[in-house]
């Protein structure tokens, strides 16, 4: 039985499922270990009594050209051809900054949006009319960097998509600056930035303002059946191509030879053989555990993984109530609640677990997705971020109080900004931290997102740099750690990349 | 329009320097490991995987009910921290066929923490074949291995009343001593009455301790010991250990009734003849009311859950413990209800028009065990069972539906599954995906299930 798989998929994370889908499409044979029993990783559910929760998306853009580099629904949609009903999130978020009464619900659509920013802060049409128009363009070059990504000209890129040169070292805040966007204005704009977790001063432009363009020009959908089922669509799509799949099973090791991939071996100490592998676990744990021998990684490799900064991961509190959201008060879908929305601030407190002046987003689904639960009830997620090391000293014992004692932060804060009252009506409730995290995704210090796209570590950068940093001939990263950087979005179609660029660089027909 | 952030030289080129920062940034990284992180460290030792486990003294509760304590052993060195009340499932090998059965942890956290083991109490006559198996074969020195502790019924602050009423039947003590001792301990302004069934006194396990919790806490914590057999010993109990004659607070013969429950839990008197006018709506009612967790054998539940009827119970009020149960099937027809786990391995194969044929792909020759089987099956027994007397050690937890561990792929046929089972995901439903536990063949079958990794190499 010494069968060589041509590829094989390290991890059912949504990268890891559009991998094994792309490469099972191509006819290849193709294998894809999960160490849970489920698909998705982040993308999934779990039922507890009435209520089925979704765990991790809040909504992803419904751009509507598959030639956006954010085009993910389409591309499940349409490309892939997936059974995934998607309904429509109403308004964009509610932002409450309760430390300076600003309590504004912000809409989908570029022009409502400058509307509602104007009427809030009067004085600022012309900058965020200005600033949006930026936005559109920078996502319009990534569509352009998309469809020429095989044969890229760097003259027409510097003639025709300056703007995005001009600013593509920045941080958001720096062109930000230079746009004159007034402060306030700012702080109805910015709470996005909390999907991608690096603060304004920090984060790549560019990444920021595809995201933020995607959102507000294209409006979002959620899964009708959370996560798992786009996973699940996912899974059945594979088996349908031929793929196969084992769950329950944990790759021990990731087997070389001559700086080549071999295979891996399993947790129950099968060695299984590939072509080519495409690892859904992060560049970090390939490099810092996975490979064997350990002298194998070059010291490159470490360098890289060293040096980049890895993301937060989150607090959850998941919340069945037992009342419909008419009757507690709950009227939006999204809400961002924080004291402010100076985003350097707010990343300074994701390192204390007192979660005091920190921010929230938070989701009623049931304003998106009514029959999400059985009528006269509600489904409220509260989610913060937390750096994993604010957790690294909790033991054990003390684990269960300490997020209990988070969660009761969250949901009064929530409770305070929003004037309702949720706690008299709490008939489920799960808190997930990191270690929920690491324990059911395997991933790394259960970091959420993956490295922090800071300029110099953003998408451009990490696609320019690609081919220095490929260690093995043979392996390709997809995921949020991959070089599409973290998100639904980006996880996904960096499955249908490194398929793609493995395939390449094995001269095997792409 | 043109945006320039500093000039549009500079900006160009601080755009092609980003790569040169990040080949800077990089040849001056370190190249050190940076090993296993905190957060897998803390999920390895709070969630582990398996946990191999020895019984290290066994303890005789009743004439027919033992406490095993179980201690780590061979590859476990310490016993996961748990939440009290919930369980851990034993992987044995019976009669030579690989089962799971999920025991309520009866000892409390703070054992697991600091005396480094866990308590399982398993009463005989309960749980078919399984639990005569351990009387007869676990003894000091046997090695077996155990789950992970899981489980949600145990005691939330931010959902639970501050008053829980505990209905406990027989063997379903065994989480209830847990949360008790736990809770008393450890959680200050909690209160608990417990009402709890047992055919008589000879058979009410850890009565005597209890009791003593009962002196120790008056104000907060009050038993009611609920005796079926028509018995004259009421009120003067014998016991194993007890002797002295008033040892329990308060004695009932009978079972746990609503009118006994309002007797002693007056908070609820308000609610007798049903809705209050001058009340608000339901949903708002309940903040002060007491909540109730219940857990006992099959019969007691469904005696227990009519008389609460009378309460008007809110679903966030009312917490049932239901590992193992599915394979009660109330839904089924009359002829299935009597079936289930207390089917022996060796049962009697039901008439040849009621069996059915289940048949089990392989997954991946990758990580599956062998090729494909194809196996009878009663349709008054789980598919699960149908799986573990094929020999197929499938991957089980709970028993009843709710954890999902089992879930495997239902690739053709109809199964039943009884409603208050059925914990399936809707995309589950949708892209055909079952739990075996709590699954009953209606059909012929075609599933593909996953390997138990519990059982690893």
């Amino acid at each position: 039985m010494a069968e060589v798989y041509d590829i094989i998929v390290l991890g059912a994370g949504l990268g890891g499922l559009c991998a094994a889908f792309e490469a099972s499409k191509k006819g290849l044979k193709v294998l894809l270990i999960e160490q849970h029993n489920l698909p998705g990783g982040f993308a999934t559910s779990f039922v507890r009594g009435r209520f089925e929760f979704e765990p991790s998306l809040h909504e992803m853009p419904d751009v509507s050209s598959l030639e956006e580099a954010s085009g993910v629904v389409r591309y499940l949609k349409d490309e892939a051809g997936l059974d995934i009903e998607f309904t429509s999130i109403p308004d964009a978020y509610r932002v409450i900054l309760t430390d300076k009464n600003v309590d504004v619900r912000m809409p989908f659509g570029v022009p409502a949006l400058i509307d509602t920013v104007e009427r809030t802060v009067p004085g600022s049409r012309e900058s965020v009319t200005a600033y949006m128009e930026l936005c559109d363009e920078i996502q319009g070059t990534f569509r352009y960097l998309t469809e020429h990504q095989e044969n890229l000209e760097y003259g027409e890129l510097m003639k025709e998509h300056g703007n995005f040169i001009r600013t593509g070292a920045y941080s958001a805040e720096e062109v930000a600056d230079s746009l004159k966007v007034p402060r306030e204005a700012r702080d109805l704009i910015y709470p996005y930035w909390c999907y991608l977790g690096v603060p304004m001063n920090r984060m790549s432009f560019s990444i920021w303002a595809a995201l933020l363009n995607s959102y507000i020009s294209w409006g979002a959908v959620i899964p009708k059946h959370r996560s798992h089922e786009i996973s699940s669509a996912f899974v059945q799509g594979i088996r349908e191509n031929g793929g196969e799949i084992c769950f329950n099973t944990r790759v021990e090791r990731i087997l070389t030879d001559d700086g080549r991939i071999t295979g891996v071996e399993t947790d129950n100490g099968r060695q299984i053989s590939c072509r080519a592998l495409v690892s859904n676990a992060s560049p970090t744990l390939v490099f810092d555990s996975l490979i064997s021998p350990r002298t194998a990684v070059p010291a490159a490799a470490r360098r890289n993984i060293n040096t980049r900064k890895h993301g937060f991961s989150l607090v959850v509190v998941y919340l069945g109530l037992d009342a419909a959201p008419a009757e507690l008060g709950l009227e939006d879908y999204s809400y961002f609640i924080a004291p402010h929305m100076d985003t350097d601030r707010l990343y300074g407190k994701i390192y204390d677990l007192k979660a005091d002046g920190i921010m929230q987003a938070s989701v009623c689904l049931n304003i998106a997705n009514p029959d999400c639960s059985p009528a006269g009830t509600t489904i409220l997620a509260l989610t913060a971020g937390f750096r994993s090391e604010a957790w690294a000293d909790v033991t054990p014992r003390d684990y269960f109080r300490v997020k209990t004692s988070v969660a009761e932060k969250l949901i009064d804060q929530f409770e305070r900004a929003t004037g309702t009252r949720i706690r008299d009506h709490i008939e489920e409730i799960e808190i997930a931290t990191p270690q929920t995290f690491a324990r059911y995704t395997g991933a790394h210090d259960g970091i959420v997102y993956g490295y922090e796209p800071e300029p110099w570590d953003s998408i451009v950068p990490r696609a320019l740099a690609a081919d220095s940093e490929t260690y093995f001939d043979n392996l390709q990263f997809c995921g949020g750690f991959s070089f599409r950087c973290h998100g639904y979005g980006s996880s996904i179609l960096s499955g249908k990349a490194a398929v793609e660029k493995v395939l390449g660089k094995m001269g095997m027909p792409v | 329009m043109k945006v320039v952030v500093k000039s549009p030289l500079r900006d160009t080129i601080a755009f092609i320097l980003t790569l040169k920062k990040r080949k800077r940034l990089f040849k001056r990284g370190a190249s050190t490991l940076l090993g296993p992180a905190p957060m897998n460290l803390l999920a390895a030792s709070l969630h582990p995987r398996r946990q191999v486990l020895r019984v290290a003294s066994v303890r005789q509760e009743t004439p027919s009910t033992r406490t095993f304590r179980l201690e780590p052993a061979g590859e476990s060195s310490h016993v996961a921290v748990f939440r009290a009340g919930q369980y851990i499932a034993v992987e044995e090998v019976v009669d030579g066929i690989p089962v799971s059965r999920p025991f309520s942890i009866s000892s409390t956290p703070d054992d697991a923490a600091e005396g480094n083991f866990y308590d399982i109490t398993i009463k005989a006559g309960e749980e078919g074949y399984f639990a005569p198996w351990t009387q007869r074969e676990w003894k000091t020195g046997t090695v077996l291995t155990c789950s992970e502790p899981a489980g949600t019924f145990y005691y939330e602050a931010l959902r639970d009343a501050r008053h829980i009423v505990c209905l406990a039947g027989g063997s379903g003590i065994t989480p209830f001593r847990s949360i008790l001792l736990d809770s008393l301990h450890n959680v200050p302004d909690l209160r608990f009455t417990l009402l709890y069934g047992a055919t008589g006194p000879e058979e009410l396990i850890f009565g005597p301790e209890l009791s003593k919790l009962q002196q120790e806490y008056p104000e907060r914590f009050s038993m009611v010991t609920v005796f079926s057999e028509d018995s004259e010993t009421a009120g003067n109990i014998g016991g194993h250990a007890p002797k002295t004659g008033d040892l329990y607070q308060h004695v009932e013969s009978g079972f746990i009734t609503a009118d006994l429950i309002r007797k002693y839990v007056p908070e609820l008197q308000p609610d007798v003849g049903g809705t209050n006018a001058g009340q608000p709506a339901a949903g708002h009612t309940d903040s002060s009311r007491p909540g109730f967790f219940i857990c006992g054998p099959p019969g007691m539940y469904d005696f227990v859950t009519r008389e609460l009827e009378a309460f008007s119970l809110t679903p966030r009020r009312l917490r049932k413990e239901n590992y193992g149960r599915s394979s009660i099937d109330t839904a089924g027809s009359g002829s299935d209800s009597a079936a289930g786990s207390a089917v022996t391995p060796a049962a009697t194969a039901p008439a040849a028009q009621d069996q059915w044929k289940i048949t089990v792909l392989e997954s991946s020759p990758a990580c599956s065990e062998g090729t494909e089987r194809i196996l009878p099956a009663d349709p008054g027994e789980t598919v699960l069972t149908a799986l573990e007397r094929a020999g197929l050690n499938p991957p089980a937890l709970c028993r009843s539906g709710e954890c999902g561990w089992c879930r495997s792929r239902l690739v053709s046929g109809r199964i039943h599954v009884p409603p208050e089972n059925d914990s399936r995901r809707k995309a589950d439903l949708k892209f055909g995906w079952f739990h075996p536990c709590s699954s009953y063949p209606r059909s012929d079958l075609v599933i593909e299930v996953p390997r138990n990794p519990i059982k690893g190499r």
